[in-house]
């Protein structure tokens, strides 16, 4: 595991844009990206942005018009191919 | 003398003697398209009494009476409804008997690979379906598939990667295990059939990268070409072992159901039953709007592994697939593998979803409903397998042919 300062370290966020600002995704992009959110990837057609940054953006992401939510992203992992139970 | 009406049915009810159901109502709903409430809570019980008819089996809701009458009374009746013009039919009271049809032979609880087909396809009745899931798209959100395998060279495959630095090619073998079992053929040149939707275009969205790890990232990303791409049916044999219910997924789920499709995931292999221990169902599986799927032994009993309902909103299991032992494709020269989890009774159901969607026309929502009514109920506790063991539609009637 990476043991950097919270400070420095990249975190990937999910923005999940509120259904009804889901037709003005270009917008919402732009304020993301204004308010300091490197974006990876817009998903156009779940409504979600995909980004990084550091600790603290994801509270000023959070305050966005538009954005219902901001969530880290998430770690899935399979067992080894070897393993039996998968 | 007075004939009653033929009665419409000709089999088992036999009519009884002096006994007469009255329906106030035109037959051909011309004249009068529907009695009013009132000539039916007021003027029947009128015309009935004057003709000295109880009215205790009258039923003003339905319009109909049932009266014990001598023939010439009933010509008397009818005369009289028709003098006021009350359109009132007479058909003898009959009696029946329960239908003395055929029940369908037992179902086998114990099954084995054969030759012909694994003991998974058998169990969901899919090693016989005359549907094949042709016309559906199936994603399969994994680590890819095994573009050389000599099982799909014929078939409809769309890929796609969403692992950085990573081509579509499995690298891991989990992929194309669930590919193997949602859309695999399922006659194979040597050895036994293994595919539920034999016949459905398969789209393969490599959201885990070889080493079998991935994140939200790519999962949503692959949803997101999933939907873009119309899929009907989108299966994901991943998850993480948190009760909590991972936001993204809620909207992503609903979305999928909005646009025509449904999300169907494994609920997890975090069990330990043998140690009392029954697990819970995780993220994603555990999202209000995501199917969540339960594995069964080849004997219809849940596996020790399987993940029991969380309590909450979108934390049920909602069904139920084989997912011990489960014979499928595997890439390179292995070309096949027998393993087991939820990951495997997943794909299980998202064929079978294939299937319903191409014998039904339904989507989404009507597609969940319908793959929980079609469920084999088992005598085992719902928390463990939702509405049961997942069934193939039964084939359209027989036409002898």
């Amino acid at each position: 595991m990476n043991q950097a300062s919270p400070d420095s370290v990249s975190h990937t966020y999910i923005v999940t844009v509120t259904a009804t600002y889901t037709a003005q995704m270009e917008q919402v992009v732009s304020s993301l990206e204004s308010s300091g959110l490197r974006v990876n990837k817009v998903l156009n057609t779940l409504g979600q942005v995909i980004g990084h940054g550091n600790e603290q953006l994801r509270g000023q992401l959070e305050q966005i018009e538009g954005v219902q939510s901001v969530d880290e992203d998430k770690v899935y992992r399979l067992p080894s191919p070897k393993d039996p139970l998968q | 003398m007075f004939t009653p009406e033929v009665p419409f049915l000709r089999s088992g009810a036999t009519a009884i003697p002096g006994r007469y159901v009255l329906v106030f109502d035109s037959p051909e709903h011309l004249d009068s398209p529907s009695m009013g409430i009132r000539t039916l809570t007021e003027d029947v019980p009128q015309i009935l009494e004057s003709q000295g008819y109880g009215v205790t089996e009258y039923f003003p809701r339905l319009g109909i009476a049932v009266v014990s009458s001598e023939n010439d009374q009933l010509n008397e009746f009818q005369a009289r409804c028709a003098s006021v013009r009350m359109p009132a039919r007479v058909v003898p009271e009959m009696v029946y008997y329960a239908l003395t049809e055929q029940p369908a032979a037992p179902l086998p609880t114990t099954y084995e690979d054969t030759d012909k087909f694994t003991w998974g396809l058998q169990a969901v009745r899919a090693a016989d379906s005359k549907y094949t899931g042709a016309g559906i798209k199936v994603a399969v959100l994994d680590t890819g598939f095994d573009l050389a395998h000599p099982d799909f060279v014929e078939r409809t495959v769309v890929s796609k990667s969403f692992v950085d630095g990573e081509d579509a090619q499995d690298g891991h073998g989990h992929g194309t295990h669930c590919i193997g079992t949602s859309c695999g053929p399922r006659t194979v040149a040597e050895g036994r059939g293994y595919g539920v939707a034999s016949g459905a275009d398969i789209y393969a969205g490599k959201v885990l990268g070889s080493n079998g790890s991935g994140s939200d990232a790519t999962i949503l990303a692959g949803i997101d070409w999933a939907l873009e791409n119309e899929c009907q049916v989108i299966s994901m044999s991943l998850g993480a072992d948190v009760q909590q219910v991972h936001p993204p997924y809620v909207t992503a789920g609903r979305r999928a159901l909005e646009l025509g499709s449904l999300i169907i995931a494994a609920a997890g292999n975090n069990a330990q039953r043998s140690q009392g221990n029954p697990g819970f169902v995780g993220a994603p599986a555990n999202s209000p709007y995501i199917m969540a799927v339960g594995a069964l032994d080849n004997t219809l009993n849940i596996a020790d592994f399987s993940a029991r309902t969380l309590p909450g909103r979108g934390g049920q299991v909602d069904t139920a697939g084989p997912g011990v032992n489960i014979y499928s494709s595997w890439p390179g020269a292995e070309r096949y593998n027998t393993i087991s989890g939820t990951s495997m009774a997943t794909p299980h159901v998202a064929g079978i979803a294939a299937l319903l969607a191409e014998a039904t026309g339904f989507r989404a929502h009507e597609l969940w409903a319908e793959l929980v009514q079609e469920g084999r109920r088992l005598e085992l506790f719902s928390v463990d397998v939702g509405s049961g063991l997942t069934q193939a539609p039964p084939p359209a009637a027989d036409t002898g042919a």
